[in-house]
């Protein structure tokens, strides 16, 4: 490990900013009223990431934009991490949605469907 | 068209502990033995592999080596008067799926049960009087002592390679062990795991209390060990994937692990897996049953095995419900006491509280999920249970036993739920933070059981089971209880911040996780009209059917069942081998 030329903690830093700009990319399938509720990311990044279009597969335009604002609200940008944006979580969720997950696998359908307690939440659908 | 094939000794019906450790001692006698199993072949090297079996939202979030709900679930009322609703994912419980079953996704913690909790209610009667036991609490005795099931208890040990250390080894009391154990013949396979360092701050703090803190009987193995089936384990390495999981590094105990490698390569044994049993088929007027019913689910044909003798060795809720829906016994009917099947369904009764240390590394990354520092000072009956308004008590433990992204991430009381203040609570004490749990005894109770719901049905149209099921006053007092001296300990250790002590109040909530220690629904005992199996865990309707697994528990004691589940499993098939098969008919 002590040969190795480039240090973990080199690398890891490396790897972050990679990470950083790859997810600044994907902002770019988010519209502008999204963009703008983010707390935006650092300005050269974005200057400088090519502005690749992610086509949503499920979200509408107007749904996107929701989401991104309430992930900037859970995650916001800070020492810690990029922001909910930027880390690419509404393309995750599009994509979640699109799969098997968010198609009701592993997810009882059965009806009848009626409202429950809070301590039976999981009965209601 | 239903294809009936040719008859066979024995068909086992689940292949998880019960069925594997089945399945191996009737081959062994040399019985020709089919096990049909309806999830998934799986072994260690094709399905925990590194590095996907790491991925904790597909394991240990979307649960996708638990049952799948889609396939069937049950339904749950807390009250015969509510209308039960159906869980449509799992919460609170998690029960397994696949060749495995339950034992490939446990934690590992390899408790036996104490001679308290075999004798219960005779015990509880004895010391405290007849009187003293509340009408509704329906406990009974188990079908056999500690001592008659102490050797099988021992068995499952080496079969595991439990690494622990004894506390009461032939009746000589060893210090550093669990005193309060029942007399063990043997010491454990292997030494105890290094304990953790939350464990290390629990036990300190426990000792200078005057308590008797000793390590978790664990089935994540501290050493290499050659098992008695030959089968290899290799020590783990502490990677803290253990419950929801298969063992990337063969050193967890499972039926995968320990005894299917053998098993499979056996002729006298065949496994089917993706085979659904619908029903037992059963000849009242012989009282006996002939065989099972089975589904493919890949192909979607129906068969008939005949067999001469059937194990229903299947998680408790299928347990129950495949002996109602093929109407062997009568169902357990609350209102009049009449009826067994579904009768005694119990639960675990859990609290717990965190504690937050500011100058203590934890490294909650570093575990394994049997690797905590435990007391029983305050369980079965090892403290005076006079004037306290409930009996039995619970296992108070604490180490973490994961430091997992998602769901490894403690944070003070106070902390909000997102945002930045989230982030920087969870990135300050991440790494000085850890769980005491105090697991506790589920007393059976005259309106908590299983039967058939009317209203929902799972995957091929069969009613789904109906859980009725809630905390009582014995449980929340009990919870209150033993709770507060989880509190106790925890002052004790002078945390930074001690967290909101969590006893079990209110209804049952089947959100949170909490335990899939399920039991009941086909309880032992001696009396064939308040239980459903005998003492040798034979149905009392058909004397060549045989229920195996923690469905016979009369009540849940507040150690994990896994050890006694593989116990019961040797004691069965050694029942089977050496009596029945000799002299088939009733053995009690």
């Amino acid at each position: 490990m002590v040969d190795q030329p480039i240090g973990r903690r080199r690398f890891l830093k490396g790897a972050g900013a990679a990470g950083t700009a790859a997810a600044a990319a994907l902002t770019g399938a988010l519209p502008a009223a999204a963009q703008q509720a983010a707390p935006s990311a650092p300005a050269q990044q974005q200057a400088s990431s090519p502005a690749r279009v992610e086509p949503l597969h499920t979200l509408t335009p107007t749904e996107a934009a929701f989401l991104g604002a309430v992930y900037d609200t859970f995650i916001p940008a800070d020492q810690y991490s990029p922001s909910g944006t930027d880390c690419g979580l509404v393309v995750y969720i599009d994509r979640q949605l699109a799969g098997a997950w968010g198609n009701g696998a592993r997810f009882y359908r059965s009806g009848p469907s009626l409202p429950a307690s809070p301590s039976r939440a999981i009965n209601s659908t | 068209m239903t294809q009936r094939l040719k008859s066979v000794d024995a068909v086992i019906i689940g292949v998880g502990w019960s069925g594997s450790i089945l399945a191996r001692e009737l081959t062994k006698a040399g019985m020709k033995v089919v096990g049909l199993e309806r999830g998934k072949m799986r072994t260690p090297e094709n399905d925990f592999a590194l590095p996907f079996i790491r991925d904790e939202l597909k394991y240990a979030v979307r649960q996708e080596l638990i049952l799948d709900p889609s396939l069937e679930t049950l339904t749950l009322r807390h009250a015969p008067d509510e209308a039960a609703l159906p869980l449509r994912r799992f919460g609170a419980f998690m029960p397994g799926m696949g060749l495995g079953g339950a034992g490939t996704i446990w934690n590992g913690m390899t408790w036996r049960f104490t001679p308290f909790d075999h004798q219960l209610r005779s015990r509880i009667a004895t010391r405290y009087g007849h009187e003293a036991i509340a009408e509704e609490l329906t406990i009974a005795d188990w079908a056999m002592s500690y001592d008659e099931l102490e050797p099988y208890y021992e068995r499952f040990e080496q079969l595991c390679g439990t690494s622990g250390k004894a506390g009461n080894l032939q009746g000589r009391l060893i210090e550093g062990g669990n005193i309060f154990e029942g007399a063990r013949q043997a010491e454990y396979p292997n030494p105890p795991l290094t304990p953790s360092h939350g464990g290390e701050l629990f036990a300190a703090a426990a000792k200078r209390l005057g308590y008797h803190p000793y390590p978790t009987p664990s089935a994540n193995l501290s050493q290499e060990y050659r098992n008695p089936e030959g089968a290899v384990l290799n020590p783990t390495i502490f990677c803290g994937h253990c419950d929801r999981f298969g063992c990337a590094t063969n050193s967890k105990a499972s039926p995968n692990s320990t005894i299917l490698p053998v098993l499979l390569g056996d002729p006298l044994f065949e496994l089917r897996t993706d085979s659904w049993v619908t029903e037992i088929l059963h000849d009242k007027t012989a009282r006996k049953v002939t065989g099972v019913r089975y589904i493919d689910t890949v192909s979607g044909a129906e068969y008939e095995q005949p067999a001469d003798i059937v194990l229903l060795c299947a998680y408790p809720f299928s347990n129950t419900k495949l002996l109602l829906l093929s109407r062997i016994g009568e169902g357990y009917d609350p209102a009049t006491g009449r009826g067994a099947v579904g009768k005694n369904y119990c639960y675990q009764v859990t609290g717990n509280l965190q504690v937050f240390f500011a100058d203590e590394e934890i490294n909650p990354f570093m575990a394994t999920g049997a690797n905590a520092m435990n007391i029983d000072d305050f369980n079965g009956d090892n403290f005076d249970h006079t004037g306290l308004g409930f009996f039995g008590g619970a296992l108070i433990f604490a180490s973490p036993v994961h430091g997992r992204p998602i769901m490894g991430r403690l944070t003070p009381p106070g902390t909000p739920r997102w945002g930045r203040a989230w982030k920087e609570a969870t990135a300050k004490w991440y790494n000085h933070a850890f769980t005491i749990h105090a697991s506790g005894a589920n007393f059976a109770q005259r309106h908590n059981y299983l039967d058939l719901d009317p209203t929902y049905r799972d995957k091929l149209g069969r009613p789904l089971i109906r859980m009725t099921y809630n905390f009582h006053d014995n449980d929340r007092k009990l919870s209150a209880f033993t709770t507060a001296k989880a509190v106790e300990i925890a002052q004790a250790m002078n945390p930074t911040i001690l967290g909101t002590p969590m006893p079990r109040r209110g209804n049952f909530n089947v959100v949170p996780y909490q335990s899939t220690h399920n039991t009941g629904g086909t309880i032992m005992g001696a009396d064939p009209k308040t239980s459903v199996v005998n003492r040798y865990l034979q149905s009392w309707h058909a004397d060549n059917l045989f229920v195996i697994g923690a469905s016979t528990f009369p009540q849940n004691p507040a150690h994990p069942p896994t050890g006694a589940v593989g116990a019961l499993s040797y004691w069965a098939a050694d029942a089977i081998i050496n009596r029945y098969l000799k002299s088939p008919g009733p053995l009690a």
